[in-house]
């Protein structure tokens, strides 16, 4: 994995792909873009820049450990639906690629969609990837986003992390921007967009948390005029019978309303 | 005998030399120890703290200097339902990261009062945590004269799971003399080896001048069960470190995942911090012994109790694929479990300790699975022990 959601302005132009790999060995980079459903043309123009530009991404600092005269690059957009039904993609040198799940004995299936294919042929040839039941994929490179579905997840993170930081500092009050960071180690380079929405998450559970007598625990206080937490001693053993009361709940709870509601 | 209360090393040496060479005569002729005539223990411990800040951390511990990175070490047990006493340790810190505890008091009481010290809550201390693999590799280290094998799913599952998922709750088996190497190799070929777990191994190491007897407990107990040359115990004691330390390296090195901040320069002269790279994979522990019940499993090797201290809370992601995000109650440090029947996937994050890898593995190994093993990529390279089947 070489780098996530860089920022690079390229040639005047500026492109955020979601995820850069790049293959040392191939001297070669794949920009991925994932998407629902909503394209912009800008950034197809601005895609193909890179793409003609790869020494770019050398000098900009976004790949290393390849020579910039070196370097070819392919973009692709990534999605769970096809792309290629809504958009038309052939004026631009770039596929996209679908993800799908539990596609009969994979548990994920990656192919790509749609006539073109990428400039680097032994990437064409990794398609389809198929992962196959048993074999299934890691978690925790990226442990939760802002979706609902993993919401789940966050509050789990948000409570390892709040028996870490109340270890850490002691009598010293933390806010929900400190758990959240400790909780997933991407926070710092997400967009202001992500951050907001999963703030608003981390109040909410906090609250919740107290709520469900995990007071004894955390307390709130006030710290520069927002709310904060402190760590008051309670027994581990007796705070993970709460806490698994507390995650059961919630997943009941997901089951009948969508987070929203929450 | 020189003094009991040394001012330097040497004169501390001496008297284990005295201590060692008692030991051992007394054994050869009466085939007991007298009272008070204790073997020599060597207890190495894993830190991440000063020596000087255990008499801050703990009340009833006092320390004092005694020579370069040597303290003496004095624990008040007189809280203890037993003897009121107070127990001296001799502290090597010269290798910052890995302690040796020395002590020539009673077996018991000693390993109780540094089990009471290294198990409290936020000690930044560890035991060493010895797979079955480093177990193995002692033996090669001098003449293998004996091994113990102790099983106890007791500590850590609860009767429940034992009765529906488990042959045995407890297994002991202790072995001296020539007959030992039969015994696990006959064992090794049952159904049994994937209960067999080493607890302890026992060797004779020869050195020029002179042999030490010594049994290595898997959790980095080293004692001298007779013998006539302390330095040979010395060197012992450091080979066992330094192989342990190789471990740890390699894990730390290979198998912790970081998220390190890219600079993408924007302007020709000004450079901002922007988008992040992954680096490193989890560890992938490979079980013999399939996982009937995923959830009770990983609950129960994260409730927060002794031995591990990890505490964790889990999900369900499939049917058949289990969660674990939890902390370790030593360090403080985040792990992330995913747990399938057949295998284990350990996430540690870059700035996390290598031992708490080793502490869940080797406790996988005596609780659960002795044959659980690392995955080929999750090998530490240039370790001289291989943790792979």
């Amino acid at each position: 994995m070489d780098i996530i959601e860089p920022g690079i302005p390229i040639k005047g132009d500026y492109i955020q792909p979601d995820l850069i790999l790049t293959a040392h060995r191939r001297k070669h980079s794949l920009l991925l873009d994932f998407k629902s459903y909503h394209l912009k043309n800008h950034q197809n123009e601005r895609y193909d820049t890179a793409v003609q530009n790869p020494d770019q991404l050398v000098l900009r600092g976004a790949v290393q450990g390849v020579s910039p005269d070196e370097l070819s690059v392919d973009f692709s957009y990534s999605s769970f639906g096809d792309l290629t039904e809504i958009h038309d993609l052939s004026e631009f040198n770039f596929t996209t690629v679908q993800f799908e799940a539990h596609v009969g004995d994979a548990n994920l299936r990656i192919e790509i969609v749609g006539s073109e294919e990428f400039g680097e042929p032994d990437l064409d040839d990794a398609f389809p990837i198929e992962v196959p039941h048993g074999k299934d994929i890691p978690t925790d490179y990226y442990p939760f986003d802002a979706e609902d579905e993993d919401h789940t997840q966050f509050c789990i993170y948000m409570l390892n992390a709040a028996i870490q930081l109340a270890g850490e500092y002691g009598s010293d009050p933390f806010n929900v921007d400190e758990l959240l960071a400790e909780s997933h180690k991407l926070w710092g380079s997400m967009s202001e967009v992500k951050k907001k929405e999963l703030r608003t998450w981390g109040e909410k559970f906090l609250d919740k948390y107290n709520k469900k007598g995990l007071d004894e625990h955390l307390r709130k206080v006030q710290k520069d005029d927002k709310p904060a937490w402190f760590h008051k001693s309670s027994s581990f053993q007796a705070l993970r019978n709460k806490a698994d009361e507390f995650i059961s709940d919630l997943e009941a709870d997901l089951r009948q309303k969508k987070l929203g509601e929450f | 005998m020189p003094p009991i209360e040394p001012t330097d090393r040497r004169e501390l040496y001496e008297h284990f030399q005295h201590v060692i060479e008692g030991t051992y005569d007394q054994l050869l002729e009466e085939q007991k120890l007298n009272y008070k005539q204790n073997m020599l223990k060597s207890f190495l411990v894993e830190t991440n703290i000063e020596a000087t800040t255990l008499k801050e951390k703990f009340e009833y511990v006092t320390v004092e200097k005694v020579d370069y990175s040597l303290f003496e070490v004095l624990i008040d047990t007189s809280s203890d339902e037993d003897d009121e006493e107070i127990l001296t340790f001799y502290l090597d810190s010269q290798d910052e990261r890995f302690w040796t505890f020395y002590s020539i008091e009673k077996s018991r009481p000693a390993k109780d009062a540094m089990e009471d010290l290294i198990m409290a809550e936020q000690s930044g201390l560890d035991y060493l945590w010895f797979p079955a693999q480093l177990q193995r590799y002692f033996t090669t280290l001098g003449k293998f004269q004996g091994a113990g094998i102790n099983y106890d799913a007791e500590d850590v599952f609860s009767e429940e799971y034992i009765d529906e998922h488990l042959p045995f709750g407890e297994l002991s088996i202790q072995s001296s003399g020539q007959g030992t190497s039969w015994l696990l190799d006959a064992l090794s070929d049952a159904d049994l080896k994937r209960f067999m777990s080493l607890s302890s191994v026992k060797i004779r190491r020869e050195v020029e001048e002179g042999a030490v007897i010594e049994r290595i407990d898997n959790n980095g107990r080293i004692t001298t069960r007779g013998g006539n040359d302390i330095q040979a115990h010395l060197s012992f004691v450091e080979t066992i470190r330094e192989l342990y330390a190789d471990l740890i390296r390699g894990i730390e090195e290979e198998s912790r995942i970081g998220y390190p901040i890219r600079e993408i320069e924007v302007e020709e002269d000004e450079r901002h911090s922007s988008g992040q790279s992954i680096e490193g994979t989890p560890i992938v522990i490979n079980l013999a012994n399939t996982v009937e019940n995923l959830k009770e499993f990983a609950d129960s090797f994260t409730s927060a109790t002794k031995p591990l201290r990890l505490w964790g809370v889990g999900t369900w992601l499939a049917d058949d694929y289990y969660k674990v995000r939890g902390t370790d109650l030593h360090n403080n440090d985040s792990f992330t479990l995913e747990i399938k029947r057949d295998w284990i996937r350990l996430y540690l994050p870059d700035d996390a300790c290598g031992n708490t890898a080793l502490r869940i593995f080797s406790n996988i190994q005596r609780y659960y699975d002795a044959e659980a093993s690392f995955g080929e990529r999750s090998n530490p390279k240039n370790s001289k022990v291989g943790l792979t089947a």
